[in-house]
């Protein structure tokens, strides 16, 4: 390796020649006796690792030196200063340390400490240089990382974009750094940043362009969480492969419902008498089949919605849904069917706050529709459900509860997972299990909880809580959407 | 002619239509069946519509889907009038329901009975 090269700048040729004979041991030693010479040389040589530069000369003084060096390009080679001065001079010192030397020495010196000070330079050199390579390395790895890379501040503006960020946005770094996230990417949901960062959970998907992304957010320790990073994976393909495959699914439910709809209407036909007075053991079977053909259809229908499911997490069309109005819409849904067993369904609204939510509303519905009957299911003929809401502070709560048999604590903690379900003699008329299961999926994709409590012979209470989607500020920005500002 | 048919009954699935026809029929209904959205269209034009005709209408079909004929059926005064039940093999009842206010929706496999009530409260 070659040898550190030290310059030294003196207009003084005794000491410069002292320093250059207490140096030359070690290192490339190269003496200039005044700055601009220094300067000149500099110009077209690559720069010294340690100058040794002497604060009072005629012409440019050290300080000068000093402060033209820290005023630099970037680019140049780092260089430490070492700054030579009188005995006495503190302000001097002060200053020449501010101005950019790192270190400085007292003429006159004795030999071992030049060489030490010196020395320690090289080293700090060194250190510096490493970790720059190192800083230079993380950089590099991110600004070439695959998928677009953003880093946002405590107050979401953006702090650094990585090149695919840029390419991807179509602006440079220079016009995006400082900017609001909110501003760059519009329909990423940044009230839900922080908490998708905590839990590791999957944002909803973003359009850029025509394409499809979807974010992923960490927080960096080192910033006490307040920094977020934002990687966005290019998901375009993968959920046009996704969408063909749910289309196919929906085709092959499709063409399984039209012969079962007719086996049914068949049976149907027959269990009314149409085709002749039948025996009570005809009629029987025809029951039975006709159960077990309404089990495929609740099968198909399940197998459908939890394909759907899968991706409902980054397919969320998140809108301000009022759950009071989604319930009563789905109690409608299932009148028809509550008179037919006589049952009674309630609704009961409670709470302060409004039960306005930021979801999917279809998907709501499908949750109250899973829950609601469900209860139907298991609530005895002439039983009651009911459905209670709660607006408490910033969630939303819904309960739905059944008078029917209750369900025995070993099967509770089980019912939201996959592929299980109640004991079959609590009536099961249907279903897959799959129903509790895509209940669990999309609470959670809203960033809810749901759950489950049970009293046998008096009945169980589903519930799950969501955040609301409505501070008393947000009441405020909804001000124009109904029409009531200037009012 | 005598009676005029009651239900029109719009489906390409012969087997599903097949059956639909019987069980109304058994029922007492007077029922024509059609194939398509384009076969509708051309019959009601040459069966002037009365007060007591009530479509039941598939979604999936070629030549003209359930969707393309409620289009055709609501810029038409004189087909607007007719109500419409839909009957849909593609579970999304839910979303056809929102979609078309007027129409009511019934999957293919909803009971003869719930078939029944649809058409006799949309008459």
């Amino acid at each position: 390796m070659a040898r550190p090269v030290v310059w030294v700048v003196d207009d003084s040729p005794l000491d410069a020649e002292r320093a250059r004979r207490v140096l030359q041991a070690a290192y490339e030693v190269e003496v200039f006796s005044d700055g601009s010479a220094m300067l000149e040389h500099l110009a077209s040589h690559p720069g010294p690792d340690v100058l040794l530069l002497d604060w009072v000369m005629p012409g440019i003084s050290g300080i000068e030196v000093c402060r033209f060096l820290r005023s630099g390009s970037p680019g140049r080679r780092q260089l430490a200063i070492l700054l030579l001065t009188m005995q006495m001079r503190t302000d001097d010192i002060v200053e020449g340390l501010a101005a950019g030397a790192n270190d400085y020495l007292v003429k006159p010196y004795a030999d071992p400490e030049l060489r030490a000070r010196v020395d320690a330079l090289v080293r700090w050199n060194g250190l510096l240089e490493r970790a720059q390579k190192a800083e230079a390395s993380v950089l590099q790895l991110l600004e070439h990382a695959p998928d677009p890379l953003i880093t946002i501040d405590r107050r979401s503006r953006i702090s650094y974009v990585n090149a695919e960020a840029q390419r991807v946005l179509g602006q440079s770094a220079a016009a995006l750094v400082g900017r609001a996230l909110g501003e760059i990417l519009p329909s990423l949901d940044l009230a839900q940043l922080a908490d998708a960062a905590r839990s590791s959970r999957p944002l909803g998907d973003i359009t850029i362009g025509d394409q499809l992304f979807s974010p992923s957010v960490r927080s960096l320790p080192s910033t006490g969480d307040a920094s977020l990073t934002i990687a966005m994976r290019d998901v375009t393909a993968r959920r046009k492969k996704e969408s063909r495959r749910l289309d196919f699914y929906s085709i092959i439910a499709h063409d399984l419902r039209s012969p079962l709809g007719a086996m049914l209407m068949r049976t149907d036909l027959m269990l009314r008498g149409h085709r002749g007075v039948l025996s009570a053991e005809v009629i029987a079977d025809l029951r039975k089949m006709d159960g077990n053909m309404r089990r495929l259809v609740a099968l198909i229908n399940d197998f459908l919605d939890f394909a759907r499911m899968e991706d409902a997490a980054h397919k969320l069309a998140r809108t301000r849904v009022d759950l009071g109005d989604l319930m009563n819409d789905v109690v409608e849904e299932f009148r028809p069917l509550i008179e037919s067993t006589h049952q009674q369904i309630q609704i009961e609204v409670s709470g302060s706050a409004r039960l306005v939510v930021l979801g999917d509303k279809g998907r709501l519905q499908q949750v109250l529709t899973n829950l609601v009957a469900n209860a139907i299911k298991f609530a005895p003929p002439r039983g009651l459900v009911v459905l209670r809401a709660r607006g408490a502070g910033d969630s939303c709560e819904v309960r739905v509860e059944d008078d029917g048999p209750g369900i025995p604590a070993d099967v509770l903690p089980v019912l939201f997972q996959r592929y299980t379900r109640g004991p079959t003699d609590l009536g099961n008329a249907g279903g897959t299990g799959l129903g509790l299961l895509i209940v669990r999926e999309i609470i959670e994709a809203h960033g809810g909880t749901v759950g489950v409590e049970s009293t046998l012979g008096k009945g169980s209470r589903f519930w799950f809580r969501i955040p609301a989607g409505e501070t008393a500020a947000d009441q405020d920005d909804a001000g124009p959407l109904v029409g009531t500002s200037g009012l | 002619m005598g009676i005029p048919a009651s239900i029109l009954v719009v489906d390409d699935d012969e087997e599903f239509r097949h059956t639909l026809v019987d069980a109304l029929c058994f029922e007492g209904r007077r029922v024509h069946s059609v194939r398509n959205g384009q076969e509708a269209v051309e019959w009601l034009a040459a069966h002037p519509a009365h007060d007591a005709l009530v479509i039941l209408l598939d979604i999936m079909m070629p030549v003209m889907d359930g969707k393309a004929f409620l289009a055709r059926r609501a810029a038409d005064p004189r087909l607007a009038v007719i109500p419409v039940v839909v009957l849909t093999a593609g579970g999304d009842c839910r979303e056809l329901r929102q979609a078309y206010q007027f129409a009511r929706c019934l999957p293919k496999t909803a009971s003869l009975g719930e078939i029944l009530a649809a058409l006799d409260s949309s008459s």
